[in-house]
């Protein structure tokens, strides 16, 4: 009797520690919380892209059958994918996007991935990236990968609330 | 008697909560089981490992520095089988009489092979066409395998897509480095002597994408043939031997080099008959062990690269 009593307190607190440890995340919400949406800042907004190299389909891109072609060109602005025309994409020819362009008010992100030809993977290669509103510049910057790597990185800016109007007059 | 009755119930309320909170324990357990993805070879493990992460058990049923070609099944490895969501093999005879295959139809499992969608090459073998199953050994192939694996553990558990696509492109992203610095570093022979002489016919794909061996149409040299098994063209052949002992003497190789899966004799008998050194011991049908540097298909890749080019240059 002494035994069995034993053995169901070790029962008690290994099956107690297991059920806890299984179970102890059932409580917590699903999913991350649900983020307001932020205003979107209004303009004509035009990317500019200019890769210093010709892009080409990338060998070693994942290519699953619903994530689309693989491109050699990769473009999101806040997490969204921007479509570029299908044109052929040449070295310092400058692709224009001005769809599905809508930043917010605060900080905003642009990622652009794009792939060298593997016949250039000696070389280091850059892409330039411009926002314009209405023909000013708002972010510009260049981003540069080396020798054999894709040309990847985040253009970041900020976008301010628009003035209010000045009513006094 | 009283006092009998009222333990028995203090006793059986406390068996029936234990039983509770056990199985409740169990249940939990049962539904955070992962995915378990068993694979032929040690590099196919790898390619699975990289994309799958934590969010799945991978297996391989060869060992580090087993030969795929000439392998014998074992009961543990049928156990290892019947326990698989997913069976990968390489396909194209690499596992000899089609061992992975038998293996997971005989369990009744999900089979994918690898290797499907390469651009194979064929080597001519007795007047016969043979598919050499060594894809791994060009960059751009290992990048199909990464997507077939992705494809079908995205099938199997399609609840962690998103993990799964985002470690299958960062690996991605690696080979695609790791094949510009082999063509950086192999840039460093001189075209003349990028002479690779190996035990077995398992460096055609490495020979023709990074380009060496340029007198044998940008294939490996070697005694035994794609296979060290007894399949048609495999093995060793006293032509062979000698096609390989001329094509030293004539190109001055510098250096031959053995296999970590395959008895090095023969190629230090030819290292012998040749007067040439020994390079060192390749990474060939199999990844090194646990704690070595070729225990990754990158570091092997890496040190196999490393090896040739200070042997050679």
């Amino acid at each position: 009797m002494r035994f069995l009593l034993s053995l169901f307190v070790w029962i008690f607190f290994v099956g107690g520690l297991w059920a806890y440890t299984a179970n102890r995340d059932a409580t917590l919400p699903e999913g991350p919380a649900r983020v307001a949406d932020r205003e979107i800042r209004t303009g004509e907004y035009t990317l500019e892209i200019t890769p210093g190299f010709s892009i080409e389909a990338d060998p070693f891109a994942l290519a699953l059958d619903d994530t689309g072609r693989p491109l050699g060109l990769e473009v999101r602005l806040n997490g969204q994918i921007l479509e570029i025309g299908p044109a052929e994409i040449f070295r310092g020819k400058v692709i224009t996007v001005t769809k599905g362009i809508f930043p917010t008010i605060g900080f905003n992100e642009f990622y652009v991935k794009a792939a060298p030809p593997m016949s250039e993977s000696h070389l280091d290669h850059c892409v330039r990236v411009r926002l314009l509103d209405s023909g000013i510049p708002v972010a510009d910057r260049t981003i540069w990968g080396s020798r054999g790597a894709v040309v990847a990185g985040t253009v970041g800016f900020t976008m301010a609330k628009p003035k209010e109007n000045d009513h006094d007059h | 008697m009283k006092c009998f009755f009222r333990n028995f119930a203090l006793f059986f309320s406390f068996l029936i909560f234990n039983s509770i909170l056990l199985f409740s324990g169990l249940a939990g357990a049962a539904e955070s089981k992962k995915p378990v993805i068993v694979s032929s070879t040690t590099q196919i493990a790898d390619f699975a490992r990289q994309v799958v992460g934590d969010q799945a058990e991978v297996r391989s049923i060869l060992a580090p520095g087993a030969d795929p070609h000439t392998y014998n099944v074992t009961p543990d490895d049928v156990q290892i089988v019947l326990g698989a969501d997913l069976c990968i093999e390489n396909g194209l005879h690499l596992e000899g009489k089609s061992w992975m295959a038998t293996l997971a139809k005989d369990a009744k499992k999900v089979l994918i092979t690898a290797t499907e969608g390469i651009q194979v090459l064929t080597i001519s073998e007795d007047g016969q066409s043979i598919p050499d199953p060594h894809a791994w050994f060009s960059l751009k192939n290992a990048a199909v395998y990464v997507n077939n694996i992705t494809k079908a553990v995205i099938n199997i558990d399609p609840l962690h897509k998103e993990h799964y696509q985002a470690r299958a492109k960062l690996f991605l992203q690696q080979l695609r480095v790791l094949d510009a610095w082999i063509r950086e570093q192999l840039s460093m022979i001189p075209p003349q002597r990028r002479i690779l002489v190996t035990t077995h016919d398992a460096f055609n794909y490495f020979c023709r994408e990074y380009r060496l061996n340029e007198n044998n149409n940008f294939l490996s040299i070697a005694p035994v043939g794609w296979s060290t098994g007894a399949e048609v063209g495999a093995g060793i052949t006293p032509e062979r031997r000698r096609k390989v002992v001329d094509s030293i003497k004539n190109s001055g190789a510098p250096a031959i080099f053995v296999e970590t899966t395959i008895n090095p004799k023969q190629i230090r008998e030819i290292a012998k008959e040749t007067g040439v050194k020994i390079g060192g011991e390749l990474y060939s049908d199999s990844m090194g062990p646990i704690g070595s540097a070729g225990e990754t298909y990158i570091g092997m890749m890496r040190e196999n690269t490393l090896l040739i080019v200070n042997a050679l240059k």
